[in-house]
């Protein structure tokens, strides 16, 4: 108990200090009012505008409204479409998770299959490929990898939709994009954990003892293998919701909350931005805590301090 | 062995990608009939048969709101421009006419305007339009409150009334000869604010429905008093990434795409072009102070660029060498009689050494991305300037550099900007506003200050006479054409993507306002 409560400590530090940064940096380096008006604007007006948005205050003075608003649970409206921001965010939130976790259920269903099947003889025709495979899929940039994707499927076969959000059908392509870095990651994670694991002297044991492969990888050599493959599974899935996925969103055209974080910075809404980081540094230290805590099933050596 | 696993597998995509992508670069794909090539298509697609009931756009982002009179936005009247009318528009010849209102308005004397109402018309809800409603839709583009971003367009009204149900007055606080022009972007609404969450217009479209970041859907609206539209459902999908868009568009699953660019004219099966110039590209120069104050190096700088050749190899000809203005000729208010600086490099390398400004540095400030090849067209127009002997600084900024950067003004202003002005107001005064007059006033990002152009314009704006108004403004033109003012580089024209046969003449204006209803879409 005493361990949730310190990591949650610990989690919101980490996410006041995020956001004070992201509040900081960004009034510093950008103006948006200007951005939000046509050409023919004139001074009066853009004066006027960044009076109503409280931009001509002090950053420190802007700071307080900002946190006392939050304490509120005020997260702000909008410069851009003039609505609450949390609910822009949570309009979107859930097709980001849709996609990315279909993508992880994947990237895991058979990266570590793979992983386990290559680990079974180091250097071998099976190990080769899939490691080969592994290594150009991690290694191939999104953007080029999902144009190739929509090019091939979509447009010269014409099996499934270029873009956008609908049935099951327009979630193929995206969840292929997203999924393959990702199953790159976790066949060398599980590969490597597994070829460490099986060296180990109780394997030897095991087999010695007359079980059988199945049974050894199964039941000794996975679990203890595990601890990195769940590291790997969460940190992913935590960095892809909150971020990565962004170049898969855009060129989908899916409308998820990546896809509307670029969007604010495009536009400087700072207060969508900062209404983003704060969901996204909330989703990442809550994913980091469940982990965390979930070792404990894995491997019931790990005692918390 | 691993690695050459990898490398084998690399190539084998290397060469599958290759192959895939020329394919589609591949000029002779069969039904050039439409394509552009190197000439764009000159006639009008003719659409004979059943027609569509149903159109999918592809738009370039999804609108920030749906108030139509918030501000001029080329993704919002992508969705909202036949929901909502204005009391005028331009018809495709770049005249006014009226649509709402029943003729075009009096002038009662020069500081009051009487606007008769077309009578009979109601909004999508049932609430008719009459001239509460009218001056309903004025006033509130106009309190300061609202703060609509059409900026100075209503600063000339001191206030409306209503003579009766069907007339409105309009007096101003000086004379204004574009008020007309202006009416003709205040889109009319329903006297109750409910309407920016759900429009209500008199247009012939309705919307249907709305989902956020990813479509609109349009139906025609049973109310309209016009003709019924062929299409009866038009879909809007916001496609933010060109590629993305431009792939949706070739398999099919758009019929219809905004912001396709015209090096992409060769892939696409047909290509809708405006009949007339839409948009004007410039390069803002600082006359105020350095190198280009003299008028001789503009003049170079203006002489040194093969216009021809930048129209008909870098906008595959979809453009024409701009004639010395920053409006198209056929746009009110514009000198038809200038003709664009003819292409003299050895004039142009002359006037530098006269100058003695041979061997200085000059800094272009471009973007890439922010308008159709303006990288490229950075590229391009500093290789000609470095051939008459300048040095050319070249930066590329992003959209936000460029915001700063054009708001730059006066003397503070980066020596060489790269703009693109369109013809939403349907005449140059708009133009010559922004670039051409005074820096000190409000509305102007102008690094020009010329006291005889200035005076013109001043003359020129209250007028009354509009023969003696139309001289003043050839006048102003002709001067800044002489003294190269800006570099005047090419007018173009506005293209539309489609991968059916659709049979529509875009308004010369803004080619993202879509009018649905014209349009005729050959049916499966």
């Amino acid at each position: 108990m005493r361990y949730i409560a310190r990591n949650l400590a610990w989690g919101s530090v980490v996410i006041v200090l995020v956001m004070l940064t992201v509040f900081v940096v960004s009034r510093i380096v950008s103006d948006p009012v200007r951005r939000m008006l046509d050409f023919d604007a004139t001074a009066e007006q853009v004066r006027a505008v960044r009076e109503r948005l409280g931009l001509d205050e002090s950053i420190i003075h802007q700071l307080w409204i900002y946190v006392t608003d939050v304490i509120t649970l005020d997260f702000g409206t909008s410069y851009w479409q003039n609505r609450p921001v949390m609910e822009m965010i949570f309009e979107r939130l859930p097709n980001t998770l849709v996609l990315v976790l279909a993508g992880m259920v994947i990237a895991v269903a058979i990266g570590i299959p793979i992983g386990i099947a290559a680990s079974l003889r180091p250097g071998g025709w099976l190990d080769q490929i899939a490691s080969s495979t592994a290594l150009l899929g991690l290694s191939l940039p999104q953007f080029w990898l999902g144009a190739m994707l929509i090019l091939l499927f979509a447009v010269t076969l014409g099996w499934l939709p270029t873009s956008g959000k609908g049935g099951p059908e327009h979630l193929v392509l995206p969840v292929i994009a997203i999924a393959l870095p990702t199953l790159g990651r976790m066949v060398q994670v599980t590969r490597t954990a597994m070829i460490d694991v099986l060296a180990s002297p109780y394997i030897l044991a095991a087999k010695a003892k007359g079980l059988s492969n199945s049974y050894v990888i199964a039941r000794h050599a996975l679990r203890n293998a595990f601890i990195p493959i769940l590291t790997l599974s969460a940190f992913e899935t935590a960095y892809t919701i909150a971020g990565t996925a962004v170049v898969v969103e855009v060129l989908f055209a899916w409308p998820g909350v990546n896809h509307l974080a670029m969007q604010a910075l495009q536009r400087q809404d700072l207060l969508l931005v900062q209404g983003v980081v704060l969901v996204m540094a909330v989703i990442v230290v809550v994913i980091n805590l469940v982990v965390d805590l979930s070792y404990r099933f894995v491997d019931p050596r790990i005692r918390f301090r | 062995m691993r690695l050459l696993c990898v490398g084998i597998l690399a190539c084998a995509l290397m060469a599958f990608a290759t192959a895939c992508s020329s394919s589609s670069d591949d000029g002779d794909d069969g039904g050039a009939a439409e394509k552009g090539g190197g000439s764009p298509a000159t006639a009008t697609t003719t659409v004979d048969g059943p027609l569509a009931e149903e159109l999918v756009v592809g738009s370039t982002e999804e609108p920030v709101d749906l108030d139509p009179q918030r501000s001029e936005n080329d993704a919002r009247n992508a969705v909202l421009w036949r929901v909502y009318e204005a009391l005028y528009d331009f018809d495709a010849d770049g005249q006014l006419v009226p649509v709402l209102a029943a003729e075009l308005p009096e002038r009662v004397n020069p500081k009051t305007w009487e606007v008769k109402l077309a009578t009979g018309v109601e909004f999508s809800n049932g609430v008719p339009f009459d001239a509460d409603a009218a001056i309903f839709a004025i006033e509130r583009m106009r309190d300061p409150d609202y703060g609509t971003q059409f900026s100075t367009s209503f600063d000339s009204i001191a206030s409306v009334e209503k003579v009766d149900d069907s007339t409105i007055r309009l007096k101003l606080k000086r004379p204004d000869f574009l008020l007309p022009n202006r009416l003709a972007v205040l889109k009319m609404v329903p006297p109750d604010t409910k309407f920016v969450k759900d429009p209500v217009g008199t247009g012939p479209y309705m919307l249907e429905s709305y989902e956020a970041g990813s479509e609109a859907v349009l139906v025609a609206s049973p109310s309209y008093r016009g003709e019924a539209p062929a299409l009866k459902k038009v879909t809007i999908r916001f496609i933010p990434d060109a590629n993305t868009r431009l792939q949706a568009l070739q398999a099919g699953e758009l019929d219809l795409a905004l912001g396709i660019g015209t090096n992409q004219a060769a892939k696409l099966d047909h290509v809708i072009e405006a009949a007339l110039p839409t948009a004007t590209g410039i390069v803002r120069i600082n006359a105020i102070e350095g190198v280009l104050a003299d008028a001789r190096v503009r003049q170079a700088l203006n002489l040194a660029i093969d216009k021809e050749a930048i129209a008909e190899d870098l906008f595959g000809g979809y453009a024409e060498p701009a004639t010395c203005q920053p409006a198209p000729p056929h746009i009110a208010g514009t000198d038809e009689t200038l003709e664009p600086y003819p292409f003299d490099p050895e004039e142009a390398k002359r006037l530098v050494q006269e100058a003695g400004a041979e061997g200085e540095t000059v800094t272009y400030s471009g973007t890439a991305g922010v308008f159709p090849q303006d990288r490229d067209l950075a590229q391009v127009l500093t290789s000609y300037w470095e051939a008459i002997g300048l040095k050319v600084d070249l930066k590329i900024k992003s959209y936000d550099g460029f915001v700063k950067d054009i708001y730059a003004k006066g003397a503070d202003a980066p020596e060489l900007l790269f703009s693109l002005t369109d013809n939403g107001l349907g005449h140059v005064e708009r133009q010559i506003t922004s670039y051409l007059s005074d820096p000190s006033s409000d509305a102007s990002v102008s690094a020009y200050d010329d006291q005889e152009v200035n005076d013109l314009f001043e003359a020129a704006k209250v007028e009354v006479d509009d023969e003696k108004r139309e001289g003043l403004f050839n006048d102003l033109l002709r001067r800044t054409c002489d003294e190269a003012a800006l570099v005047f580089i090419y007018h173009s024209n506005g293209l539309l993507a489609a991968s059916r046969a659709i049979e529509y003449t875009p308004r010369p204006t803004l080619i993202s306002n879509l009018y649905f209803d014209e349009m005729k879409v050959a049916g499966e």
